[in-house]
């Protein structure tokens, strides 16, 4: 079995009254791409920054490559590229300068790496950071974050703000990366797009609690839509276990279940539908229909 | 510690130039009444400074030791307050916390790079001063070394000041509360500096209550240390 990278148990953060993040446990292994789904304010990034010890959890703690997460030595933190929400970067700094100054706190800083990521995405290492567009930004900031060669890479929503261009780009570039043996990267998306492309494993994190922790495959044969047709004016009440989402267009439903089995075609079937089948949708129905606020659920 | 005191050098430079100019600015307008000293005229010293210099006071009271001392407050306040906004404007203070190495150390390389700025633009001013008294037809009067004591002390309670206001900034209170409670502590140094700068002022403290000047001056070192100390803690515990 592969060594666990990151590790949650029980991790609970209240900012006042609020509980953004409750009980969460997780555990990401060596070598997996952990897509970290959630909607807006669902408590992605304060999970992520209660993981590197950046806010501290009301309950429950975590680690990252075997080192609590509150008090990761530098040696670690030196092992983990770490890109936060926004790209930020020191705004009165040229491309070069930031490469400079960070060049002096990782010891596997690979300045040809970075001079070929630079020379791919077309950016003068003379250029200032605040005259950047925001896909320029995000590149630099992931070409700094890689440049250590983490073996640990936690992206908070990466490709936030960045058109479809830069944004398949900017994925190509993850999963380049992620072709380096051993390396393990766990990012946050909203984008399911993206994570279908580039994920193996999925969390799903909605209010605070994480609905779901698995392989992207698993969650694709669990989670199914089903469309059945009734006869006409027919319009029964459907009550199946892990029925997330139930929609009417006159006598055909569209029911989006979780844990599916055949045994809930033959259930619909009891209740007088003419018609069952299951039909394909994208991570991305599948992510809507499983986070949809409860009042739009059964 | 040196890559995060260049960065801050760089980033803050702009900055510094215009609070050159402001600080010579304040500097002459203290000066106003006996003229722009600084800016090419003679000084010409009034009765009431005569004598200051004759009797209790010197001065590099070319009537600008209260326009130094608050530009010095300005200044110091001004640096510890942008290093740590600016970070927080930007969101960049993850990107400087997972730096690998220690957070103490990261914030007080930032802090040594404030104090480092506050002497940039201190350092030239008070030679600037010092240089323009000098010159023939300026000063109606002897010059000496003790004269400039004032620019040192206060500038000095200045250095205290931007703890202080570094700490308050970067403490995560609310400001009706306990967020400018770290200011208080700059308090005994100032009271110390004023008690250098005038003696008289300082036998009046001491006749007054007996005790007072004696816990001041313990009070001063006493409390840079728990300053220095708080910022450290901060640096531990605080959220980013």
């Amino acid at each position: 079995m592969s060594e666990v990278v990151i590790q949650a148990e029980g991790l609970t953060r209240y900012f006042g009254r609020k509980k953004a993040v409750d009980s969460l446990s997780l555990s990401v292994r060596r070598g997996s791409v952990y897509g970290f789904l959630g909607r807006n304010g669902s408590g992605k990034t304060t999970t992520i920054r209660m993981l590197l010890g950046m806010l501290h959890s009301t309950r429950g703690q975590s680690t990252l490559l075997g080192c609590d997460s509150e008090n990761l030595t530098p040696e670690v933190k030196a092992r983990v590229g770490y890109l936060s929400e926004g790209h930020p970067l020191f705004t009165g700094m040229r491309i070069g300068e930031h490469a400079e100054f960070f060049r002096n706190y990782y010891p596997t800083w690979d300045r040809l790496w970075l001079d070929a990521a630079l020379a791919r995405f077309r950016l003068d290492p003379k250029r200032r950071v605040g005259t950047l567009s925001r896909g320029e930004r995000a590149q630099v900031a992931l070409a700094l974050c890689l440049a250590p060669q983490p073996e640990l890479l936690i992206l908070d929503d990466p490709a936030l703000g960045l058109d479809p261009v830069v944004r398949r780009d900017f994925l190509e570039s993850i999963v380049e990366l992620i072709q380096t043996e051993g390396r393990t990267i766990f990012f946050s998306s909203h984008n399911l797009a993206d994570v279908e492309r580039v994920a193996d494993r999925i969390g799903i994190i909605e209010e605070g609690v994480l609905r779901a922790d698995c392989g992207l495959d698993t969650f694709k044969e669990n989670v199914r839509r089903v469309r059945c047709r009734f006869r006409e004016g027919q319009r029964p009440t459907i009550s199946l276990p892990g029925l997330l989402r139930l929609r009417w267009l006159e006598n055909e439903a569209t029911l989006t279940l979780a844990s599916f089995d055949e045994s809930r075609l033959d259930r619909l079937r009891e209740l007088g539908a003419e018609e069952v089948e299951p039909v394909d949708a994208g991570l991305e129905d599948l992510f809507i229909d499983y986070t949809a606020p409860l009042s739009g659920r059964v | 510690m040196w890559p995060i005191i260049k960065k801050e050098l760089r980033e803050n430079t702009p900055y510094l130039l215009g609070a050159f100019v402001i600080f010579l600015l304040i500097l002459d307008f203290g000066a106003f009444d006996r003229g722009w000293i600084l800016l090419g005229c003679p000084m010409v010293l009034d009765g009431q400074h005569a004598s200051w210099q004759n009797t209790t006071y010197y001065a590099a009271d070319a009537g600008m030791e209260g326009s130094w001392n608050s530009a010095c407050l300005l200044l110091a306040g001004a640096i510890a307050w942008g290093q740590v906004y600016q970070e927080r404007r930007r969101k960049t203070w993850p990107l400087l916390v997972h730096l690998p190495i220690s957070r103490s150390g990261i914030i007080f390389a930032k802090v040594l790079a404030g104090l480092l700025m506050y002497l940039i633009v201190c350092f030239p001013l008070a030679f600037l001063i010092i240089a323009r008294l000098n010159t023939p037809g300026v000063w109606p009067g002897p010059i000496y070394a003790y004269m400039f004591f004032p620019l040192l002390t206060y500038f000095l309670a200045g250095a205290m000041f931007y703890l202080t206001a570094f700490l308050s900034a970067f403490r995560s209170a609310r400001w009706y509360a306990t967020k400018w409670l770290p200011l208080m502590a700059a308090i005994p140094v100032f009271i110390v500096a004023e008690c250098l700068n005038r003696p008289f002022f300082f036998w009046e403290v001491s006749t007054g209550t007996p005790y007072m000047s004696l816990t001041v001056l313990v009070l001063a070192p006493l409390s840079l240390v728990f300053v220095i100390w708080a910022i450290r803690g901060q640096a531990r515990a605080r959220e980013y």
